[in-house]
C-alpha cells in the first residue's frame, strides 16, 4: 500500500545531535554503538510503505511514516527515499545538499529514487547521507471503508404576516397569472367559490395584451387572487384564491380571455400516498363496504364517507378535513353587516332525511376442524387357539380403517411417542408422512389351555392379533356470519317517524380450504393434542379485516344519517370577507331567522370597473338538527363490532365416541351372541364349520404273543381332509363378518355449512345547531 | 446547508409556509386572532432533525423572531401550544418545546398552533415577525 502524505514540498534538514528541521516532524540522534548517525525523517502521516533494506550498504527502513538512515553502511551514490518524502530524482546529485525546492514531486512509478538528505553535524560543515531504498510494494487491493455521514444545519424561519384591518371601504382586487400582476387588465367580475369537500374554483376574464395569443400557454398557470384593503397607511392583501388555470376561454365578440381556476385539489389529493390520505382524513376503507376505488380521489371520497366532515384545501393550500359538529362560532352576523335582503333560509326536508338503516353485513371463511380417536384391538388368543379361527392379517385391518375415510398414524396415545421413536405429531408437515399402526403380532406358539395341544404358526410379519391406531380426521367448514347492523337516530325518529334505508357489506376469503383438506401436510396444524380442535381461518380476510370492515360500514351509516339532517340552509351576504371559510362556523342573527351552524359554501365576488364596484362575500351555513325538543338525551354507540359466535363445544356423548376400543366377535358357537349386531366393530368371525385334518397316522409297538416279537400295531391311520366341527352351530353364524371400524359420526352442526346471524344495534346522536324562523 | 425542516400548512405536507405562501392572521384592536394549527417536519426520508447543540438532549424549539424590535409587532404578540386547548393557558412570546428530534417523513409531523394578537394596535400589514426553529441539525436517520 502506498499512502499519500501532506508533506511534499517541504525540506528535509537534520541538525546532528539535534532535531531535524521541516517534513513536518523528523529527528536525528547518534548512534553511539554504531559508527555513524541514524536520521529519521518523519513523513507527517502515514506513508503505508515498507522498504526493506536491499543488501548491506543499503539501509533503509521505516514504518508508521518514519524513515531511518544508517550511515555506517551507506554507500556513496544515488541514494534516496521514496514515500512519504517524496522528491525528485533527477536533480539529486550524491554529497551535496539539496534544498526544499527540490522536494515537490512525488514519484508516479515504482522504483528507486534519490532524495537528499541535509544533516548539519554539531561541528562543521555539511553531511549528505546518501540513502537507498528500494521500495518493494505489496500486491493485492485494498478496499477502505469510506463512511460519510452528510449532515446539514441551519436556522429556519416562517414568515408571519399579520394584518390589522381598519374600517376603509376602499379596495381592489389583485390578480396573478403565471406570477405576473394582471390586475390592470382585468375586466368585470373576479369570482371565486367554495364548497365544503369540493374544489376552490374562481373565475375572472383579462383582456390580453395585443398580439397572438396562445390559449395552451394559460392551461395550469399558477393563478392568485387577493381581495387588497386600502387603508390610511397602506394596502392590506388578503389571499381569496391560490390554484391553476383550468380552462382559458377566448370571447372573440369582445377579445377578452376568460379564466376557469380551480385549486386542483381533485389531482393533488389523486397524488397522495393512500397512507397519507388516511393520516390526513382518519378515515376508514374497506374493499368489502366501499369497493375497489378507481384512483385515489375516488379512494379519499371513500374515507370521507365515514367521516363526519369534509375535505378540502384552505386558502394557504393547506388539505384539511374539518368536522361538521363542534366548531365555535367565528363571527356572528345580524342586520348590521348583512347586505338588504340577502338573508334566506331553506327548511330542512322530509325527503332528505335517514335516520335509519338496516346494515347487512356477511363474513364468509373456512372454520377448520380436526379430531382425533383413538383405537384399540386386541384379540383374545385363547378363543382364536381353541376354535381354530383364522388369522387376523394387516391388509385387513388397514383396508377396514381405510375404508372410514380418516387417515391413521402410528401411536399408542394422543401426542406420545411410540415404537422406534417415531412421534405421532413430530412430522414436519403437522401430520405424520406415513400412516402406520402399532401392530401386536401373533405369537409362534399357543399353547391351548385344558388341552395337550400347541397353536403353531409363523406369519407374524403380516397377521394382527391386536394394534393400537391413532384416527385423525380434518375437514373444513364454510361459515357465513350474518350480522344485522341497525344504526338509528332515536331523537329523529321520534320527531320524523322511520325513513329507513339499507345498506350492505360482505367479506370473503377465497381461501382454498379442499387443498387444506386433501393434503395432509398443508397449514395450518391443528395437532396441539387435543382430541377435538377448531380454527377460524381466512389468511386474506381475516377477523381483523372482519371488524375493520363492520366498523368501516357503521361509520358509513352514521355519516349518511348524520348528513342528512343538515339538509338545512341559512345564508347571507357581507362586504367581501375572506376569512370566512367553510372551516368556520357562522352565526346569523336577525329577528326573522336565527341559525348557526358550518359553512358549506362562499362566494366572493368582486367587481372594479368603474360602473359597478363592489366586492361581496355571500355564505351559506347547514345548521344540524332533528326537530325534537326535550328528548332523551341519546349517547352515541362506539361503532365497536359485535362479538362473533365461537363454535360451541362438543357434548360429553360425542366425546365419549371418540375413544373406542375394538373387540373379537366370534359367531357360529353356541354361546355366540345373537342377534348379530351392525354396531359392533372390530374382528367379527365365525368359527368353521369344517375343520381340515392333516393326520400323518401313527402306530405303537406290541409284542407277538405267538412269535414273541416286537411288531407295529396301527393306532391311528394317515387322514388328510376335512370334518364337521363339532362346535359349529350354524344358526348362530354371523352373517356380516369381517373387520369392521366405524368413526363417529360428525355433528352436523361442526360440518354442514352454517350461517350463524349476529344481531347489534347503534345508536346515532344527531347535533342540534340553532334553526329558529320567526313569523 | 440549511436544514430541510419546514412549516406546512397541512399534515400531508403538500403546501409548505414559503414567503409568497405565509403563515397569516388577522387580529383585531380588541380580539386575538383564532389559533391556526400548522405542522413542522420534512417530507423527504431517512432525516432527523435535532439541536446542533446537545443533539438528542436539547428540545427543537419553536419560538418567534422578531426583525424589527423597534416597531411593528412584538415576539409577544404570538403564543404557541401542541394542543388547540392549550393555547388560552400558553405564555404570549414564550418558545414552544417540540421534542428533542424530529424525524423526516409526513407522518413523523409535529402539530403544533398558533395566535397571534396585535398590542400595536394600528391599522397595518405586519411582516416583521417570523416563527423559527433555530439551531437545527439534520442527520442521517
Amino acid at each position: 500500500m502506498l499512502g499519500h502524505s501532506p508533506i511534499a514540498g517541504a525540506p528535509i534538514a537534520a541538525l546532528a545531535g539535534g532535531a531535524i528541521a521541516g517534513v513536518g516532524a523528523a529527528s536525528y540522534s547518534p548512534d553511539a554503538a554504531a559508527t555513524g548517525v541514524y536520521v529519521t525523517v518523519n513523513g507527517g502521516g502515514d506513508p503505508g510503505y515498507s522498504p526493506e533494506a536491499s543488501g548491506a550498504g543499503r539501509h533503509g527502513e521505516a514504518g508508521d511514516g518514519v524513515l531511518a538512515y544508517h550511515p555506517a553502511a551507506a554507500v556513496v551514490g544515488r541514494h534516496g527515499v521514496r514515500g512519504a518524502s517524496a522528491v525528485s530524482y533527477a536533480a539529486i546529485t550524491a554529497g551535496e545538499a539539496h534544498h526544499t525546492s527540490l522536494l515537490t514531486e512525488l514519484p508516479s512509478a515504482l522504483g528507486n529514487y534519490y532524495a537528499p538528505l541535509v544533516v548539519t553535524v554539531g561541528q562543521s560543515g555539511d553531511y549528505s547521507a546518501p540513502v537507498v531504498v528500494d521500495v518493494d510494494y505489496p500486491s493485492g487491493d485494498y478496499t477502505a471503508p469510506l463512511v460519510v455521514a452528510v449532515t446539514q444545519s441551519g436556522d429556519y424561519s416562517a414568515p408571519l404576516v399579520v394584518s390589522v384591518l381598519g374600517t376603509s371601504k376602499r379596495w381592489r382586487h389583485k390578480v396573478t397569472l403565471a406570477g405576473m400582476d394582471v390586475s390592470s387588465r382585468v375586466t368585470g367580475e373576479v369570482m371565486d367559490e367554495q364548497n365544503e369537500g369540493a374544489a376552490h374554483i374562481a373565475e375572472f376574464t383579462l383582456k390580453p395584451a395585443n398580439g397572438s395569443i396562445n390559449p395552451y400557454s394559460y392551461v395550469g398557470a399558477a393563478v392568485t387572487i387577493d381581495h387588497v384593503r386600502i387603508e390610511s397607511t397602506g394596502e392590506i392583501a388578503q389571499r381569496r384564491f391560490t390554484g391553476k388555470v383550468h380552462i382559458p376561454q377566448y370571447n372573440p365578440a369582445d377579445r377578452t380571455i376568460t379564466f376557469t381556476c380551480t385549486d386542483d385539489l381533485q389531482n393533488r389529493i389523486a397524488g397522495l400516498d393512500r397512507d397519507i390520505l388516511g393520516l390526513i382524513t382518519g378515515g376508514r376503507f374497506s374493499l368489502g363496504v366501499q369497493g375497489e376505488p378507481e384512483n385515489n380521489w375516488a379512494y379519499a371520497k371513500a374515507l370521507m364517507e365515514t367521516v363526519a366532515g369534509s375535505l378540502d384545501a384552505g386558502r394557504d393550500g393547506g388539505l384539511r378535513v374539518t368536522n361538521w359538529d363542534g366548531l365555535p362560532v367565528w363571527k356572528t352576523f345580524d342586520l348590521t353587516n348583512t347586505l338588504d335582503g340577502s338573508i334566506g333560509q331553506e327548511l330542512p326536508q322530509r325527503g332528505n332525511i335517514i335516520n335509519r338503516i338496516d346494515a347487512s353485513f356477511e363474513y364468509r371463511f373456512s372454520r377448520l376442524h380436526r379430531r382425533t380417536c383413538n383405537l384399540r384391538y386386541e384379540g383374545d388368543m385363547g378363543i382364536i387357539a381353541a376354535n381354530a379361527l383364522p388369522l387376523l392379517t394387516r391388509a385387513t385391518v388397514e383396508a377396514a380403517l381405510e375404508s372410514t375415510g380418516w387417515e391413521f398414524f402410528y401411536g399408542d396415545g394422543f401426542g406420545g411417542s411410540s415404537g422406534a421413536g417415531s412421534s405421532v405429531f413430530a412430522d414436519a408437515g403437522g401430520e405424520p408422512a406415513v400412516p402406520q399402526i402399532n401392530y401386536v403380532p401373533y405369537p409362534e406358539e399357543y399353547d391351548i389351555p385344558g388341552s395337550n395341544a400347541v397353536w403353531i404358526q409363523n406369519e407374524t410379519d403380516t397377521t394382527c392379533l391386536g394394534f393400537q391406531a391413532g384416527m385423525y380426521k380434518r375437514w373444513a367448514q364454510n361459515v357465513t356470519e350474518t350480522y344485522s347492523l341497525t344504526v338509528l337516530a332515536p331523537e329523529s325518529i321520534t320527531q320524523n317517524g322511520e325513513i329507513r334505508r339499507e345498506e350492505r357489506g360482505s367479506l370473503a376469503s377465497e381461501w382454498d380450504a379442499s387443498a387444506w383438506e386433501n393434503d395432509r401436510r398443508a397449514v395450518p396444524v391443528l395437532n396441539s393434542g387435543d382430541w377435538n380442535q377448531t380454527q377460524d381461518y381466512a389468511p386474506d380476510a381475516g377477523a381483523a379485516a372482519r371488524d375493520a370492515a363492520i366498523q368501516t360500514l357503521v361509520d358509513v351509516c352514521v355519516v349518511k344519517i348524520k348528513d342528512s339532517h343538515r339538509s338545512g340552509r341559512a345564508w347571507a351576504t357581507t362586504l367581501m370577507d375572506t376569512s370566512i371559510d367553510v372551516s368556520r362556523a357562522l352565526r346569523i342573527d336577525t329577528p326573522k331567522v336565527k341559525a348557526t351552524g358550518k359553512v358549506v359554501k362562499v362566494r366572493n365576488v368582486s367587481n372594479a370597473d368603474k360602473d359597478a364596484g363592489y366586492a361581496t362575500t355571500e355564505f351559506h351555513i347547514a345548521p344540524s338538527g332533528h326537530g325534537g325538543i326535550g328528548l332523551p338525551e341519546v349517547i352515541e354507540t362506539p361503532n365497536t363490532p359485535p362479538d362473533a359466535p365461537t363454535p360451541a363445544a362438543p357434548s360429553a356423548a360425542t366425546r365419549s365416541a371418540f375413544g373406542q376400543a375394538l373387540s373379537m366377535h366370534v359367531g357360529g358357537l353356541a354361546s355366540s351372541p345373537m342377534p348379530e349386531s351392525e354396531d359392533w366393530q372390530g374382528w367379527i368371525v365365525n368359527v368353521q364349520s369344517g375343520i381340515n385334518v392333516s393326520d400323518p397316522g401313527s402306530d405303537a409297538p406290541r409284542i407277538n404273543a405267538e412269535t414273541q416279537k416286537t411288531e407295529r400295531e396301527l393306532v391311528s391311520e394317515k387322514y388328510t381332509g376335512g370334518t364337521l366341527n363339532p362346535m359349529y352351530v350354524a344358526a348362530n353364524a354371523y352373517q356380516n363378518t369381517g373387520f369392521r371400524v366405524v368413526m363417529p359420526a360428525i355433528e352436523d352442526d361442526v360440518r354442514d355449512n352454517i350461517a350463524p346471524a349476529i344481531n347489534k344495534t347503534y345508536e346515532v346522536k344527531i347535533p342540534a345547531d340553532e334553526f329558529e324562523l320567526a313569523a | 446547508m440549511a436544514t430541510d425542516i419546514a412549516i406546512f400548512h397541512d399534515a400531508a405536507g403538500t403546501s409548505p409556509v414559503t414567503a409568497g405562501n405565509p403563515l397569516t392572521a388577522a387580529p383585531d384592536a380588541s380580539s386575538s386572532a383564532a389559533g391556526q394549527q400548522k405542522w413542522i417536519g420534512s417530507t423527504g426520508s431517512g432525516i432527523k432533525h435535532r439541536r446542533k447543540t446537545l443533539p438528542g438532549v436539547n428540545q427543537l424549539q419553536l419560538s418567534v423572531t422578531d426583525a424589527n424590535d423597534a416597531s411593528g409587532l412584538a415576539v409577544t404578540d404570538v403564543r404557541f401550544a401542541l394542543t388547540e386547548a392549550g393555547l388560552t393557558s400558553a405564555t404570549w412570546g414564550a418558545s414552544l418545546n417540540l421534542g428533542v428530534e424530529i424525524l423526516s417523513g409526513v407522518a413523523n409531523m409535529v402539530s403544533f398552533w398558533y395566535q397571534v394578537k396585535d398590542s400595536v394596535a394600528a391599522v397595518a400589514q405586519y411582516s416583521d415577525l417570523s416563527i423559527s426553529i433555530l439551531d437545527v441539525r439534520d442527520d442521517p436517520a
